[in-house]
Parts: structure tokens; C-alpha cells; sequence
């Protein structure tokens, strides 16, 4: 098909096209794939933290109707681990490579970073600002004092692009979208997932083991989807919209809606071919409709 | 369509492809035998392994559903699952007629290794029996492999696949809670008394369907020179290893916590019992 899917996400950052999997929704490496990797616009990690950490306690997933509560806790081999056994098997593969960063603390990101960087390979640094599922809340997502801290001290470790990912837990996500770029983010991708929880009636107590989950899958796109049209229009670095996309017309509407780029996370569980099959629909969606590049169509439906 | 070689053990090609349904048998109740014809996943399989199995087009039910099989039949290309007509996702399959497709994946999870001789025993609880009966039957096929099979439910019309297991088991013994099979005796007991009573050296165990029951196991693995083998359930999301949901804690000597935490999808479904943190 004689269509370009190519987008420069941020300045520097090509991507073949816009389709990267939502960090932690995508077993890469390991000969574990339903494809070809290097067909994906992006690779984005699992998070990595500063030490080994094993994740929540089980029970870690109850379906609810159109959508997945998860309380899987980011278990992490640790970025140590990581920078020897993990980041060569993804070197490997020809696309950018996206690695997702956590933390409990602003110095914990930084850490991180500061040992990666030494690593060649890595095209962007994605801070997983809004996991609910750790300590005692949700520090960094949610209030703008930190995130700023946080932001200004990754800053410091790195020249490589920052994306923030954002919680959708707040009251204006444009505060929080506008806070990462004034402390130096290069790009934000939203949302996360939107806490919530199930109570067992038969068993009288919450479902999950660690209480509270985050819900994902198409019970959140629309929500996800006016959060991305909201924060296009309030900052001016790159969004990259993420949340219940599961199929090739719910990413064209986060594309349309001003996203440059989407990841796709629980639909991965569901069908594991959905993300080539979304890169393929994306490119016959330009062609039916007469469009020659992706970039014609992003924002096109904020005119 | 072919997508997954597993490297780390070598043993199998996952698949993500469609099968048809063959035949859909209500056994007793709300317990149901599906028939699905997919050779390819036939093929391939071995007792232990799994399918992850969506038969339906309604987007609220998101995900797709892990079975274990009931038996496998590489020579008509067809897998049977047992299952138990619980939620929303069961009931839709029950729904479900001959010549209709459904999405599956699979074979996922490791099958087991099999002694080449001896005897091994089975230990099924209820719906538990469904995993077992693949084993029974790949054991028949083995020249002096002896399979002693023991089964338990809360009454006689929930002993679940006891005809089939009759085919291929050496004994089938029974025990049902109201009293009527074996006063209802724990299947552990009458184990532990089968082997004291006839002096049969028990290789391996598998059980499935009763924390209890794996847990019973557990002193008795040295006394009679078993090891014993549980099939572990978790909710699952993808049943490939990505989604990190399904996991149990398994012991580990050395590790912060002294246990790890172990996909059941992945690194399963079948765990030895004592290596399990109950």
C-alpha cells in the first residue's frame, strides 16, 4: 500500500508508525511473540524499577463487563537485571525502543535513568508517573509539586526524550500534562489506568489482594479519549494516547483527537495480533479516504 | 496461524487460530463436554498443557478463557474440554452448537513428564478430574505404566468422567461426600490405604480440584517415595505470559521473601506440590 505511516513522534524520534504496545501489556523477547516486533511502531518495556520487585500479592485481575481491573503491582527484575539480560534481547529488534521507569520516589526514577544511560539502544525514557497499585498511593500522578520534582530531577540525569505517563486520577489532567512540560517532559502519554475495585459478596471481602486495581480495556476509551482531546489542546509537546484501544477505529479517533501516536494495552491480552492488525487498518483507513501520510489525519477532527 | 515457538523449553508451538465445534454434551448438571476440532493444537498437545478459548463476538466479555483438556485426540484433530458452567463466559459457551468457530490459543503452559513405567495415581475433586483424564489416557498408551485413579465430589452425579477414566485407569476409585462411595472418605486415605494394603510403589501423583487434598499429599510424599504434582488455577488474562495476572507464590531458598512468585500460565499450570507456599 503506497501510504506513509512514518511519524516524528518528538523531534529526533522517527517512528515507522504510530502502534506501540502500553508498557507492561506485551511480552517481548524470549521468543515469546505473536510477531515480529520490529514491525511495531515503538517497543515500550514493562516498567523498570531501581531493585528487584516481585509485585502485588494474588489475586491480580478481575474482569469486569468491557474492561479489566488489575492489581499486578509492576514486578520488576530490576534495572541492573534488566540492563544486562533484557535491553540486549531488545536491542535486536529494528524500532524504537521506549523504556518505561518506576519509582517510589523522585530519586528512584533518577537512579534508574542515571544507570541506563550509558546504554545505547534506548530511543525514550517513558516515566510511569500513575501506576496505582504502589505504596501508599499515587505520589507522583496526582499531585503537580512532585511530579514536578520528579520531572526537573530526571531531567538532570538525561538528554534522551522524557515521556510522562499520566494518571487520569485528578481532577484537571491538563495541570498535570502542563506541570510535566514546564519541568522539561518532551511528550506525555495518557492515560493510565482508573483506580477502582470489586468486593466479593460471597466471600465478603475486596476481590483484588492488594484492594484497589486499575481499571483498563473499553469500558475507559471514552474517558481516555476526551482526557487526550483535552490535553492536546493545552500543551504544546507531543501526546500519545493510550486507554481501551482495541481495534483500528478506536485508534483513529485518539489519532484524530491530536494523538501522535498510540499504545495499546489490555486489547493485547485479548486478541495477541491486535496491534499489527491496527497498523495494517490504520494505513487502509488513510487509502479509502484519499490521505497520502498519517501526520494529514492527526488532529484532524479538532478543526 | 502459527505465532509462538517457546524457546526455553522447546517443547511446543503456540497457535492462535480458530477451531470448530464438534460436538457440546451436558454430562450432569451444569458440567458440560465440548468437542472442538482443531488439529493443528491436537497435534501438538500434551496432558499438563492448556487452551486459552473465546466463543463469543459480545465485546463485554473481554477476555478469552483458560481450560484445561479433558482429552486429546491427535489422530481426529479434535480436543475436549470438560468445564463447569460457572459465569458469563461458560455460559456463552454453552450456547455454542456443532459447526460453530471459536478462537483459541494454545497449546499454552508445559506439559508434564510422564514416568516410563510404574504406576502413577490421580487425584480429582469435582471438576478437577477434567486435567487427569488427559494424563490417564497418554499413561494407557505406555506399556507398564500403571494409572490408579481416585475421585470425589459432594454426590454420585458430580463424579465426573468416571466411564472414561474406567477405559484407561488400572482401578477407579470413588468417593462422594453424602456417604454413598467410600463412606466419603478423603481420596488421600484411600490412596495412603491402597498402597499400604497391596504394596504399589506410586511414582507420581497429579491432583487437581482440592487445595486440601494437595495439601494431604504433602507428608505422605516421603513416606510412600512419590512426588506429587497440583494443577493450579488462577485468573488469567492472556495465558502467554504477558500480562503478569496469574501468578503463585512458589518456594525459593535465598530469595528475599523465600518464595518467588511463578506464572501459572508460563511457568505451569502443574507445580510440585512442595514447592507450592500454601
Amino acid at each position: 500500500m503506497n501510504v506513509n505511516l512514518a511519524i516524528e513522534l518528538l523531534p529526533g524520534l522517527h517512528l515507522k508508525n504510530p502502534v506501540m504496545p502500553a508498557s507492561g501489556t506485551y511480552e517481548y523477547g524470549e521468543g515469546a511473540n505473536a510477531f515480529d516486533p520490529s514491525q511495531l511502531g515503538a517497543i515500550v518495556t514493562k516498567s523498570v524499577a531501581p531493585v528487584p520487585w516481585p509485585g502485588n500479592e494474588p489475586p491480580r485481575l478481575f474482569e469486569t463487563p468491557c474492561g479489566l481491573l488489575n492489581a499486578v503491582g509492576i514486578p520488576s527484575e530490576g534495572v541492573e537485571a534488566f540492563r544486562q539480560k533484557v535491553l540486549p534481547l531488545l536491542r535486536q529488534y529494528r524500532t524504537s525502543l521506549i523504556v518505561s521507569v518506576a519509582g517510589e520516589t523522585a530519586a528512584e526514577f533518577a537512579r534508574v535513568i542515571r544507570v541506563l544511560e550509558t546504554e545505547n539502544g534506548i530511543s525514550a525514557y517513558e516515566l510511569n508517573f500513575s501506576c496505582p497499585n504502589l505504596g501508599d498511593g499515587i505520589p507522583f500522578g496526582t499531585n503537580p509539586d512532585l511530579l514536578r520534582q520528579a520531572v526537573e530531577l530526571a531531567r538532570g540525569e538525561t538528554s534522551r526524550p522524557i515521556i510522562i505517563k499520566l494518571s487520569p486520577n485528578v481532577t484537571d489532567i491538563r495541570l498535570m500534562a502542563q506541570e510535566a512540560q514546564q519541568a522539561g517532559a518532551n511528550a506525555v502519554a495518557l492515560i493510565n489506568t482508573i483506580t477502582g475495585m470489586a468486593i466479593d459478596v460471597r466471600r465478603q471481602r475486596p476481590v483484588l489482594g492488594n484492594i484497589f486495581g486499575g481499571l483498563s480495556g473499553p469500558a475507559i476509551k471514552p474517558v481516555a479519549l476526551r482526557m487526550v482531546w483535552e490535553v492536546a489542546g493545552a500543551v504544546d509537546i507531543p501526546v500519545i494516547g493510550v486507554g481501551g484501544i482495541s481495534n483500528t477505529n478506536d485508534a483513529l479517533e485518539f489519532l484524530l483527537a491530536g494523538a501522535r501516536a498510540v499504545q495499546i494495552g489490555t486489547a493485547n491480552f485479548a486478541n495477541p495480533l491486535v496491534m499489527p492488525e491496527i497498523i495494517a487498518g490504520i494505513a487502509a483507513y488513510l487509502v479509502e479516504n484519499g490521505f497520502s501520510s498519517l501526520t494529514e489525519i492527526i488532529g484532524l477532527a479538532r478543526r | 496461524m502459527k505465532f509462538y515457538y517457546d524457546n526455553k523449553r522447546g517443547q511446543s508451538v503456540m497457535m492462535f487460530t480458530k477451531g470448530t465445534i464438534v460436538a457440546q454434551r451436558v454430562v450432569s448438571d451444569q458440567y458440560h463436554l465440548l468437542t472442538i476440532e482443531q488439529p493443528d493444537i491436537a497435534k501438538q498437545a500434551r496432558p499438563g498443557q492448556f487452551i486459552m478459548l473465546k466463543a463469543w463476538e459480545r465485546i463485554d466479555l473481554l477476555l478469552p478463557r483458560p481450560f484445561s483438556l479433558y482429552r486429546i485426540l491427535p489422530e481426529r484433530g479434535q480436543l475436549q474440554i470438560l468445564y463447569q458452567v460457572r459465569g458469563q463466559g461458560t455460559a456463552e459457551i454453552a450456547r455454542r452448537v456443532p459447526g460453530e468457530k471459536v478462537e483459541l490459543t494454545g497449546p499454552a503452559g508445559n506439559g508434564i513428564v510422564l514416568p516410563e513405567e510404574g504406576a502413577i495415581a490421580l487425584l480429582g475433586r469435582g471438576i478437577g478430574a477434567a486435567p487427569l483424564m488427559a494424563i490417564a489416557e497418554t499413561a494407557a498408551a505406555r506399556k507398564g505404566l500403571a494409572v490408579y485413579t481416585f475421585l470425589s465430589a459432594r454426590k454420585t452425579e458430580l463424579l465426573l468422567g468416571r466411564e472414561d477414566f474406567a477405559l484407561y485407569a488400572s482401578r477407579v476409585t470413588l468417593a462422594t461426600d453424602d456417604g454413598h462411595h467410600n463412606e466419603g472418605r478423603l481420596l488421600t486415605a484411600l490412596l495412603a490405604e491402597m498402597i499400604a494394603r497391596e504394596g504399589i510403589a506410586i511414582r507420581s501423583v497429579y491432583t487437581c480440584g482440592s487445595r486440601r487434598l494437595a495439601r494431604g499429599l504433602l507428608p505422605m510424599q516421603a513416606r510412600y517415595g512419590f512426588t506429587a504434582y497440583i494443577f493450579l488455577e488462577e485468573t488469567m488474562a492472556c495465558g502467554i505470559g504477558s500480562c503478569k495476572g496469574c501468578v503463585c507464590k512458589v518456594r525459593e531458598p535465598g530469595s528475599p521473601a523465600g518464595f518467588v512468585y511463578k506464572k501459572v500460565c508460563q511457568d505451569g499450570p502443574v507445580f510440585p506440590v512442595d514447592k507450592v507456599v500454601w
